[in-house]
């Protein structure tokens, strides 16, 4: 009998699993390591002695790809909501099949250490008009285009690995199955569903503001607020 | 990328899951223990030459030495927390 924590591991690693299959990739598995009482990591290759996971190649056949794709998450049982809520994940995209050398890489964590945006995206190469610039960071000899944290939307609105994969097809870098627009479409949309539901509940006051301007009519504002506030005050 | 968190607020409300879909099926999905972990943790620091501390001075600057430090602060920044609390 598999623990809500395992089960929803399946589902989420299952879905990358399709959603790379049915666009770029061919016969590309998504593992996941659970560890109690709440947390689980998903990559290709994980195992729970390994929890890096591996580069993919962007490749539909047998042919050599010539790109290659990461994919990462850690999540956390939510308690409270009960859902596995991201705490942080990667996606890089990379020209050898070692992933060493990236071209970019999409990043998000709950709690970085640093300043930098919680979602960013770094992207590798130079800029002759970045050189240019003087950085007012005593710290820093000079800004570098990789070492740039280019913010991308926050913990809600941040791209997706649909709008990634997306990216790499429209701009020529991968190979697309032939109905990968519908394929996206479909993932695009339930992750949106998700990511609204969760604003609404962290800023319901607005939600509610926009189906009033919408005629509706919204009950129990006041003692949802008052609730959420008790409860973060605990 | 979490669209299972729909499903299971759909049960949730009443609605069964039991959609699995057989890719899902397949997904392999092992438990680690503590000590796992530790192996984990301390083979992501070894493939990227660096010790702990380095690489958490790497992420406190935003600035890693190479792709495998950022990898290995994937690493240690998923588990640390419940190696060191063991």
């Amino acid at each position: 009998m598999l623990t809500r924590l395992e089960r929803l591991a399946k589902e989420f690693a299952g879905d990358l699993t399709d959603l790379l299959n049915q666009t770029i990739t061919h016969g590309v598995r998504i593992a996941a390591a659970t560890a109690r009482p709440k947390l689980c990591v998903l990559g290709r290759g994980i195992t729970p002695q390994n929890l890096k996971s591996q580069v993919i190649d962007v490749t539909l056949g047998r042919k050599t790809a010539s790109v290659f794709f990461m994919v990462a998450a850690t999540t956390e049982m939510d308690r409270v909501e009960d859902f596995l809520a991201v705490k942080q994940s990667r996606i890089g995209v990379y020209s050898d099949s070692e992933g060493r050398v990236a071209l970019c890489h999409y990043d998000f964590e709950t709690k970085p250490l640093n300043v930098y945006p919680k979602a960013h995206v770094q992207v590798s190469g130079t800029s002759p008009a970045l050189d240019q610039l003087r950085t007012k960071r005593p710290d820093m000899e000079a800004h570098k285009l990789g070492e740039l944290h280019f913010p991308v939307g926050g913990r809600r609105f941040r791209p997706t690995l649909e709008d990634v994969i997306e990216m790499l097809i429209v701009e020529g870098i991968a190979d697309a199955r032939p109905d990968w627009e519908s394929v996206i479409a479909e993932h695009r949309k339930r992750w949106r569903e998700i990511q609204l539901r969760a604003a609404v509940r962290r800023w319901p006051e607005w939600a509610a503001a926009a189906l009033t301007d919408l005629g509706c009519q919204v009950e129990g504002l006041p003692q949802l607020l008052a609730k959420q506030r008790a409860e973060s005050a605990n | 990328m979490s669209h299972p968190a729909l499903k299971l607020h759909l049960a949730a409300q009443g609605e069964e899951l039991g959609t699995v879909t057989p890719t899902q099926q397949a997904v392999v999905v092992e438990e680690a223990t503590v000590d796992d972990l530790r192996v984990a943790m301390q083979a992501a620091l070894d493939d990227a030459g660096l010790t702990r501390a380095e690489v958490e001075a790497e992420a406190r600057a935003g600035r890693f030495s190479s792709e495998d430090a950022r990898r290995a602060w994937f690493v240690i920044s998923s588990v640390a927390d419940l190696v060191d609390q063991a």
